[in-house]
């Protein structure tokens, strides 16, 4: 077992740290994509490191000695010790159970799903101010009434557009994916976070191109959403979403400094690289390994 | 909101002229009391869910609301009780700590 079968989950987490620093230059579009990948890179690495450690440890235990005996994948260098494959295993099953968990509650809320009938729209009676986009054929926005009358119209037409930029960019397979990612690699939750939030900034984008430019119009929207719904909850909340703040500065802030399409392109190869090639790497370890163990 | 008041929520969206507490327990294969209908009823009234007139000695309910509100109004609620990290749909936005309070209350006083 040589330490290069760690290779790819390591280039990976590099990739994915340095597009998580260069966030702000990138355009949110570039970001989401990136981090997404970046994140399903990561997660992929990590669950073949852990299952070389346990498979090379199965590879020197005694009675399964001679089924692995003709890999010498599993035997390069310092083999890896029973300790560490077996607590490579027990992370592999805990991966495994934690997406098992995802995965049903994810169909689960697919199967809550309102409809939100032919318009696209469904308008709740409810007092308290809340706003969301459901992804799927009978899909759409979802707005409190407490909502709509937190806003003037003009701030209603930037909830329009930024939930239905959600709807028209198919958020939720981002969020999915990282999601999918978390569950199989425990500890990247910041860079999902950081896929969140690129998602919310995507939709900002959007929706100030949709009222013409007017990127305050669209700080002004998401301020006052927020604040109706800390007046109307009224409370100190343990959990704040710290991405309202982080929204409305990127709109209107002194230190904006725009995106920077070179960055852009230049996290986007990295990321894509990193990704085609650890996957094929680990295929290709993977389809090796099979094949022998079948032979 | 429990199983017992979906379930005669279901049963009082499939009847849009009404029903007393009498007719839902008619429709409930359940050996419930009168008395734990006629109080979820109740509840259901006093949440907005459903619209009440007298009836005789008892009320009659009808819908307020239609499913698919209630099912969005479930997910709102699951939305604002989930850690935001772990809810696939996002809000338009999140929870406010006091600080981002104070801080979006100040850019908005200076003309935001």
């Amino acid at each position: 077992m040589t330490p290069a079968f760690a290779l790819p989950l390591v280039v990976a987490a590099t990739a994915a740290a340095l597009a998580g620093l260069l966030r702000s230059r990138l355009h949110p579009a570039v970001a989401a994509r990136c981090l997404a990948l970046a994140a399903v890179a990561v997660a992929s690495g990590w669950i073949w490191v852990l299952m070389a450690l346990s498979l090379g440890a199965l590879g020197e235990f005694h009675p399964v000695h001679r089924w692995f005996a003709w890999c010498p994948e599993l035997h390069l260098g310092a083999p890896a010790s029973a300790a560490v494959g077996t607590g490579a295993a027990v992370m592999l099953a805990w991966s495994g159970q934690r997406s098992t968990r995802m995965w049903r509650r994810q169909r689960r809320q697919h199967r809550r799903r309102p409809d939100c009938g032919p318009d696209g729209v469904l308008i709740l009676p409810a007092a308290e101010p809340t706003a969301f986009a459901v992804p799927g054929r009978r899909g759409g926005v979802v707005v409190s009434a407490g909502m709509i009358e937190a806003l003037t119209p003009r701030e209603q037409e930037v909830l329009w557009a930024h939930e239905r930029a959600h709807l028209h960019h198919h958020h939720h397979w981002y969020l999915h994916m990282a999601d999918a990612a978390t569950a199989a690699a425990p500890g990247i939750g910041r860079l999902c976070s950081h896929v969140r939030i690129a998602t919310e900034r995507w939709a900002d984008e959007d929706a100030a191109t949709a009222v013409g430019g007017d990127r305050h119009l669209v700080a002004r929207a998401i301020a006052h959403a927020a604040l109706a719904g800390a007046d109307h909850r009224n409370v100190e909340l343990a959990l704040a979403d710290e991405g309202v703040t982080g929204r409305v500065a990127a709109l209107v802030g002194h230190n904006h400094r725009g995106f920077d399409p070179a960055i852009g392109i230049a996290v986007a190869t990295l990321v894509g690289a990193v990704t085609v090639g650890g996957s094929t790497l680990q295929l290709h370890h993977l389809i090796t390994l099979v094949g022998r163990i079948c032979s | 909101m429990g199983g017992l008041e979906s379930e005669v929520l279901t049963e009082i969206w499939k009847a849009p002229e009404g029903l007393t507490p009498r007719d839902v327990l008619g429709r409930l294969d359940t050996d419930l009391a009168y008395t734990t209908v006629m109080t979820i009823m109740n509840r259901l009234w006093r949440k907005g869910l459903l619209d009440r007139e007298r009836a005789g000695r008892a009320f009659r309910y009808r819908p307020l609301t239609t499913e698919s509100e209630l099912v969005a109004a479930r997910m709102a609620d699951a939305l604002s009780a989930a850690n935001d990290r772990e809810a696939t749909l996002s809000r338009f936005v999140g929870d406010l700590s006091k600080t981002d309070e104070a801080v979006l209350r100040r850019l908005l006083a200076d003309g935001l």
